[in-house]
């Protein structure tokens, strides 16, 4: 089956203006203006099949937003090429754009003063979703996003995590095959985090649909992806399942301890990361585990120990410091 | 079909909104009323001054141009091009872009809207600055048979020029002197400031083949009977003209400017 998503050394370069600071610069550049080719994101490619929901990882302006935007049709890209369910996103045909939709955390598509539902029924028209349809559709997405009271505020009136709930599911009614989610969960807290993950996944499970996802929150990527797609520097550095990224990039073990003792020296067998109590919290080399945990096992009075890999946002903190 | 549902329902939404914003839209209203007005008043006092008629115009002539035009104005004017470098900068573009629809429709929807709700002042301004005022109206019916087509050719032409002026924004981060430079020259062009036919006969014929005035006076001269039935039709054909101009400019300029689009802000 082909993938639904199919992009090849997608590259997009921004020219931006140098400018030195002071006065005597400022005069300067209006008779010599330099620029400079930012390469926003360079050669990435990668693919993904349909029903997949792929994470996409990578520190501030590591270009996940850019490409993003050129598979929404949003941005013309440099060179590369890329296809979206078969079309050429940025020839913006209304063919495809009915069939994808992108969520923005930090922007809203929603009429600001208004109740969500009179834009849902705007919604309705421009997609030419059929009365029944959108009745059905509209229903689902108020069991699953809990949205039956927050149709009839206006927008302005909701709650951070409410007006996200209600851009969801405007973004949901015309059932995009494709959906690209960027930073969904921005600035809600940890409740509504959940509500929105567990909604993406039932979407998913039930629709079937694709699902592309930015997140700072690595809470986000593990409950929702199996596979990540890291980014750096607009350049790809990792394509492959989570468990891959930790194994490959996590140099460490963590070790979680509780001993009889709570003023332990443990320094000497790895990095103390956290210490509370009789509990202790160790990192150490990974190909010195083993060594480390018979050293606790025959020299101190254990009463409970688990290795574990370090959370998913250390290992992230690693690729991005090691590249 | 669909672009008729599309447009039925974005204008109800359009019309809740503006609703909103009562106070605001009414201040707003109020200034486009008072800025004919105060063009009036000076005009009256140089008709006064001059003996009681200058460049064609009484006193009661000159208020039935800029009662007119009043009315006129506010039918074709629109503001999109002073908010839309905004809209690029806060992202507004780019979840519009998402839409299988082109922006411009709901700019055509908010307008049509704001004219009509505008109307429930400016209908009762007119008659009642007239009761004060004393225009001169001297109406025949093929005049009122013309000024329809003048006044829609107005405010197509004078919607899409101004839609042009807007995607400035796509090349200028910051295009307000754009639209300042466009607002002198429709200020002073279209005959908001005087009529054309105060400024010298050279100025004033170059004038008349210019969209500002096409956009503007052209229909409130129509209706006073200022122009031969001649002047009238070739008016229309250039109006027409300047239309079609600016709709393949616009969609010459779009096809440009969406591919500059950098989607900043979102």
């Amino acid at each position: 089956m082909a993938p639904v998503v199919e992009v090849r050394e997608l590259t997009k370069s921004f020219k931006v203006p140098v400018r030195q600071s002071g006065l005597g610069a400022a005069v300067k550049s209006l008779f010599d203006r330099k620029f400079t080719l930012v390469d926003a994101v360079k050669d990435v490619s990668f693919t993904i099949d349909r029903g997949e929901i792929v994470g996409f990882l990578g520190p501030n302006g590591a270009g996940k937003t850019t490409t993003l935007k050129m598979l929404s049709g949003l941005l013309h890209p440099t060179s590369g090429t890329a296809t979206v369910n078969g079309h050429i996103p940025w020839k913006r045909d209304n063919t495809y754009l009915r069939t994808i939709n992108m969520v923005m955390g930090n922007r809203h598509q929603l009429s600001w003063d208004l109740p969500a539902g009179d834009t849902y029924k705007l919604h309705q028209a421009i997609y030419q979703i059929p009365d029944d349809e959108f009745e059905r559709t509209l229903e689902e997405l108020s069991d699953l996003l809990d949205l039956h009271d927050l149709l009839t505020k206006p927008v302005r009136n909701l709650s951070l995590g409410e007006r996200m709930k209600c851009e969801l599911g405007g973004a949901l009614l015309h059932r995009p095959e494709v959906m690209f989610l960027d930073e969904p969960t921005l600035g809600l807290d940890v409740t509504m985090q959940h509500r929105i993950r567990d909604f993406v996944r039932s979407y998913n499970l039930r629709h079937g649909s694709t699902i592309l996802l930015t997140s700072h929150y690595m809470a986000d990527i593990a409950a929702l992806c199996e596979r990540v797609v890291v980014i750096h520097r607009g350049q790809l550095l990792f394509d492959g399942p989570l468990a891959q990224l930790v194994a490959k990039f996590a140099p460490v073990k963590r070790l979680t301890i509780e001993l009889d003792s709570a003023d332990a020296d443990l320094g000497s067998l790895g990095t103390v990361v956290a210490h509370d109590g009789f509990t202790y919290q160790l990192e150490v080399a990974k190909d010195e585990t083993t060594d480390v945990t018979s050293h606790l096992l025959a020299n101190y009075n254990l009463s409970d120990i688990a290795v574990e890999d370090p959370p998913i946002e250390r290992v992230i903190e690693q690729v991005f410091a090691t590249e | 079909m669909r672009l008729f549902r599309i447009y039925l329902l974005s204008a109800l939404l359009h019309l809740k909104e503006h609703l909103i914003y009562r106070a605001s839209m009414l201040i707003w209203l109020f200034s486009m009323v008072l800025e004919p007005v105060v063009f009036m008043m000076v005009w009256r006092a140089v008709v006064l001054a001059e003996g009681g008629s200058a460049g064609g115009h009484t006193e009661g002539t000159l208020t039935a141009y800029y009662l007119i035009m009043m009315v006129v104005n506010h039918l074709t004017f629109t503001w999109i091009m002073h908010e839309y470098a905004y809209r690029i900068r806060e992202g507004v573009l780019a979840g519009q872009l998402l839409y299988p629809l082109h922006p411009i429709h709901r700019d055509v929807t908010m307008n049509a809207t704001y004219k009509l709700l505008g109307l429930v002042l400016f209908i009762p301004a007119l008659l009642l600055l007239s009761v004060f005022l004393k225009p001169e109206f001297q109406f025949e019916p093929w005049q009122f048979l013309a000024f329809l087509p003048t006044l829609t050719l107005a405010a197509a032409m004078r919607f899409l020029m101004e839609w042009a002026v807007a995607q400035t924004a796509f090349w200028c981060i910051e295009n307000s002197s754009f639209n300042q430079a466009y607002y002198v020259a429709t200020m002073f062009f279209s005959g908001r400031v005087a009529p054309i036919s105060m400024f010298p006969d050279w100025l004033s014929a170059a004038a008349r083949y210019l969209p500002f005035w096409l956009g503007v006076a052209f229909p409130v001269e129509t209706l006073l009977g200022s122009l031969t039935p001649d002047e009238v039709m070739s008016g229309m054909v250039a109006q027409a003209a300047w239309l079609a101009f600016f709709a393949g400019f616009v969609a010459w300029v779009w096809s440009r400017a969406v591919r500059r689009f950098g989607a900043v802000g979102s």
